[in-house]
């Protein structure tokens, strides 16, 4: 099956920027592609609430679509 | 305002920098406001209202057309640093001195431009599917992917099956998932946003190809 990743922005890139972001993290979601966010609308706002209510000194999260 | 959801607010407009913003607020005034930057050629509609009245449950979210796209007056630059001095320009014209920032694709490139501009102004930084550019894109070519290049040349009937190709997999579970998206994206019935002109997707096609953000910035934010 093809398709489990990002085909618009490559997930590549997410990698790229958790790498070489200081205080970031990095969510990853199964069979999704560049609407993964969408797709696990559900989990997204759970993840994102948390990360934005917590002062536990992460800056940035970074989601995309996994790769293969 | 914390009646209203994504399909009921209404837009409101906000000038600054000669420019006049249309945006779309509501939520629980609790913190801090999210403040959202929108994928290429997306329009204040285009976002999931099952992820922004998730997130505006907790805090304020604030979704807005950038210079030139839809209902915003003046022109898409084609750089993501002009797009993202309009976009510090609306959230200073809305008297916000900080704020969470979240970006979407090349919303993401924008959102890392204000944080790399104005730390002060943002506390904490949301990319969803974006890049520090658009690395490995493949053919190289406009610094798109060669299946972003296939996809937005087909022609689709209805054309919102576009978004089912963009933002889902192949497999029938994402599709699915999609044609769920597509009723939620269509469900504010009554003042929708205006299309965007034929100028704004040429201007954010430039903007990518530009590749005035690198990874040396990430470093940074």
């Amino acid at each position: 099956m093809s398709g489990n990743h990002d085909l618009i922005v490559y997930t590549v890139n997410s990698l790229y920027l958790v790498q070489n972001m200081p205080n970031a993290k990095l969510i990853l979601y199964a069979d999704a592609n560049h609407g993964s966010w969408y797709e696990n609308h559900e989990d997204f706002v759970f993840e994102t609430n948390r990360f934005l209510n917590a002062s536990d000194g992460i800056a940035s999260i970074v989601t995309s679509a996994a790769a293969d | 305002m914390s009646t209203y959801t994504a399909t009921t607010v209404p837009t409101q407009l906000v000038a600054a920098n000669g420019i006049r913003f249309a945006y779309r607020r509501w939520g629980k005034q609790s913190g801090l406001p999210l403040v959202f930057n929108q994928h290429f050629t997306g329009n204040l509609d285009n976002w999931d209202p099952a992820v922004l009245d998730g997130l505006a449950k907790e805090r304020e979210v604030i979704i807005f057309n950038n210079a030139g796209v839809a209902s915003s007056t003046g022109e898409v630059p084609a750089t993501f640093a002009g797009m993202a001095k309009n976009a510090e320009a609306f959230i200073d014209g809305l008297g916000l001195t900080r704020v969470d920032l979240l970006g979407f694709s090349i919303g993401g490139m924008i959102a890392q431009q204000i944080t790399l501009d104005r730390p002060e102004l943002i506390r904490k930084l949301i990319l969803v599917g974006t890049a520090p550019r658009n690395h490995d894109a493949g053919d190289g070519e406009g610094h798109i992917t060669p299946e972003t290049a296939a996809i937005s040349g087909a022609t689709y009937n209805p054309p919102e099956n576009l978004w089912l190709k963009v933002f889902f997999t192949d497999s029938e579970k994402s599709q699915a998932a999609g044609r769920a998206f597509l009723k939620r994206y269509l469900s504010r019935t009554k003042n929708r946003d205006t299309p965007i002109s034929d100028k704004v997707a040429p201007a954010q096609i430039a903007a990518v190809a530009s590749g005035d953000l690198n990874l040396e910035n990430a470093s940074h934010i």
